[in-house]
């Protein structure tokens, strides 16, 4: 039995009995959790929209209807609508986000490894102020090993639109990077100057 | 060509680096399993009156907007029926009042 076949049976068994459901949330929630995680910020909210993901679809498996897609993309619908919803209710709130999760986690490290953490700080700061479906990509191809069929199928794209998105994006990315350096020589002349050279080094 | 190449192929390292899978904490994996365990019977008893309260205050709102259109669309035709008959001379018109001379009043 193939597993999009074994997949189905179980969504029809979930929509009669709650330890079906229990099987699909097994098998999701880490993926699910890891996506709400990076559109977040903090693991507090990350739990928080993660549960109301599940209930939102333990709520609604009744009228789910398999259109051919994985169960998944059914759920990273449901993610980002939540996290949509979120974001446009607290727009106008300060986030904790990822830079201060990751600023505590950086502590007393080796000047190397705080290199690299601040890095990916300023990295998931730039991802962090992408457009909503520009993130939701970065975060399918990267975190979850999505490939661009598959992002395509969840985001309701060709794969061909996906892959010219994500070259886009990277574009897009690679210039707001350079803009924080320029913006943070001013404040923190140490950081931009390591940043820098580092990506001088690279280039 | 090539430096933009290898700056977007240490971007794409960079975001693989970055974007690892994270863990939730068990407790929480299990607490919510728990919940959604106990979750069925719930939207049941709140989901749906919550929809048909929703629908019968959307249906009352609707016949309330349909019965003052319905009105106003009336009092318009009215209005209009009564300018034309006048326009016409159909109309009756309203018997002129008796001239009395102020002499009359005055005696």
């Amino acid at each position: 039995m193939s597993a999009n076949s074994e997949e189905a049976r179980l969504i029809r068994r979930a929509k009669r009995d709650p330890q079906a459901f229990g099987e699909l949330y097994e098998r999701y929630v880490r993926k699910i959790y890891t996506y709400v995680y990076y559109r977040m910020g903090n693991e507090h909210d990350a739990e928080d929209l993660t549960a109301r993901v599940f209930q939102r679809a333990l709520t609604h498996i009744d009228g789910y209807q398999d259109q051919g897609l994985p169960f998944s993309a059914w759920l990273y619908r449901i993610a980002h609508n939540l996290v949509a919803n979120w974001h446009r209710d607290h727009s106008r709130q300060q986030v904790v986000g990822l830079d201060e999760a990751l600023g505590r986690e950086v502590g007393d490290q080796p000047h190397e490894l705080a290199e690299d953490e601040e890095e990916r700080r300023v990295l998931l700061h730039a991802l962090r102020h992408l457009p909503e479906e520009r993130q939701q990509l970065l975060i399918l191809k990267y975190a979850e090993d999505l490939s661009n069929a598959e992002i395509g199928e969840i985001m309701g794209r060709t794969e061909g639109a996906i892959k010219s998105l994500y070259h886009r994006t990277l574009l897009t990315l690679r210039d707001d990077l350079v803009e924080q350096v320029e913006h943070a020589r001013p404040q923190d002349g140490e950081h931009a100057r390591r940043v820098e050279s580092r990506r001088r080094r690279s280039s | 060509m090539k430096q933009i190449r290898d700056q977007e192929a240490r971007l794409a390292r960079l975001l693989q680096n970055s974007l690892a899978p994270r863990h939730p904490r068990p407790e929480f994996v299990h607490s919510l399993r728990e919940r959604l365990a106990r979750l069925p019977s719930m939207p049941v008893l709140v989901e749906k009156p919550r929809h048909l309260a929703r629908s019968v205050g959307l249906g009352i709102l609707g016949l309330i907007g349909v019965i003052a259109s319905a009105l106003a669309a009336a009092l318009v035709a009215l209005r209009f029926l009564g300018w034309v008959l006048t326009s016409l001379r159909l109309a009756p018109k309203a018997r002129p009042q008796p001239q009395v001379p102020d002499r009359e009043l005055h005696s």
